[in-house]
């Protein structure tokens, strides 16, 4: 089963307090960050704290995800150096904007490993989109890599790179997530959206939850613990739902059991995609074991 | 590792240490000042001797004021300020 990314919880790579004790708030995704929100003196701290972190702290299976510098700057390199050994689930390349981004980190990553027995492709990487090329090649980034397991919006770089900025309504952005979510898509891999910065509006941060669920995201980078129960509470599906999901489960149980090519419940035909999003209710609901 | 200047890594801020690094002549001295100094001091002190013997440091000057910090930070904050010591 599909793992659920609704919620990636940024943290500061640089704060002991927050790095020990993130993955009690129960986000599906951690974040570490070690690039905008450390500032340039504090690069190396950062890349030891959340190292030894790694190492060191159960973060009780929650996935650990850590954005590295780029490898344009001084600090990208030596971040990866020291990251891929602590073994992260996931390596966030910020503002990729071609394949060959990608490739390049890739390489680097493959050596780190080979040269360290870590298993080869066992470290995953996610590349942030926020750049207008970046949105233009989303398609070639998104299919550039088996590492890759999603693509993510970076907003804020992208509207000041469109020469415009955020609004409420978010139209502005409607290009980039739809681009980035069908590129995902295509690949199959996930679509993740960008953070929604103004913590104590939560009627906005619903609404643009609600939002990037009917485009279709898998979820959502966030900066606040206390964003994560909204959004899991916006993607959790109705109790309808759910029944109407275990229903096709069993219809296609029943089908298979008795050898039937067609399946029908109460008179409708259930194809695939009924059945996928069936699945994909039932994952959301937290009803794993369809067995 | 070859220490060549003075470095400090690390906050006051609570769950965090601050470390600081001096080169020294000839001989390994650790100055620890915590807040659960009674309780962990000599943890403290074991795992802060065991990262210097990895990066074969002998002769250093360490000073650290703890503010409670778990052992990953403690090793974070003392590797990081080898790594600057040693730049």
């Amino acid at each position: 089963m599909e793992k659920l990314r609704r919620t990636m919880l940024y943290v500061p790579g640089n704060s002991p307090a927050m790095v020990k004790d993130i993955y009690i708030y129960q986000p599906d995704s951690i974040m570490f960050d070690l690039e905008d929100s450390i500032s340039l003196s504090e690069k190396d701290s950062a890349r030891f704290l959340v190292s030894e972190a790694l190492k060191k702290v159960d973060y009780q299976g929650i996935e650990t995800v850590v954005r590295v510098n780029g490898l344009e700057t001084e600090f990208g390199l030596e971040d990866l150096e020291m990251i891929v050994m602590a073994q992260p689930d996931v390596i966030r390349l910020p503002k990729t904007e071609t394949a060959s981004d990608v490739h390049e980190v890739e390489a680097i990553i493959e050596r780190i490993e080979q040269e360290n027995n870590i298993p080869i492709g066992k470290t995953k990487m996610m590349a942030a989109i926020e750049t207008a090329k970046g949105v233009v090649n989303a398609s070639a980034i998104a299919s550039s890599s088996k590492r890759l397991i999603g693509i993510a919006l970076g907003a804020e770089d992208y509207v000041t790179n469109l020469k415009t900025n955020r609004s409420p309504e978010g139209i502005e952005l409607l290009f980039a997530r739809c681009q980035i979510l069908n590129a995902a898509r295509a690949a199959g891999i996930a679509a993740l959206d960008t953070v929604y910065s103004d913590v104590e509006n939560e009627e906005g941060f619903r609404k643009e939850v609600e939002h990037i669920k009917q485009l279709g995201f898998d979820g959502k980078s966030i900066i606040n613990p206390r964003q994560i129960d909204i959004v899991h509470e916006i993607y959790a599906p109705k109790v309808k739902e759910i029944e109407h999901a275990l229903k096709v489960i069993a219809a296609i149980k029943q089908a298979e059991k008795d050898n039937l090519g067609v399946v029908s419940l109460n008179g409708k035909m259930i194809d695939k995609p009924i059945v996928e999003r069936a699945e994909r209710v039932l994952q959301l609901s937290g009803i794993y074991n369809m067995e | 590792m070859n220490l060549k200047r003075r470095a400090i890594a690390g906050t006051m801020e609570s769950s965090d240490t601050m470390i600081e690094i001096i080169p020294w002549e000839k001989s390994l001295e650790i100055n620890l000042k915590s807040d659960v100094e009674k309780q962990y001091g000599n943890q403290i002190l074991d795992l802060v001797k065991k990262v210097l013997a990895e990066d074969n440091i002998e002769n250093a000057c360490v000073n650290i004021i703890d503010k409670g910090a778990l052992d990953f930070t403690i090793s974070a904050r003392l590797k990081t300020a080898l790594y600057r010591a040693s730049k």
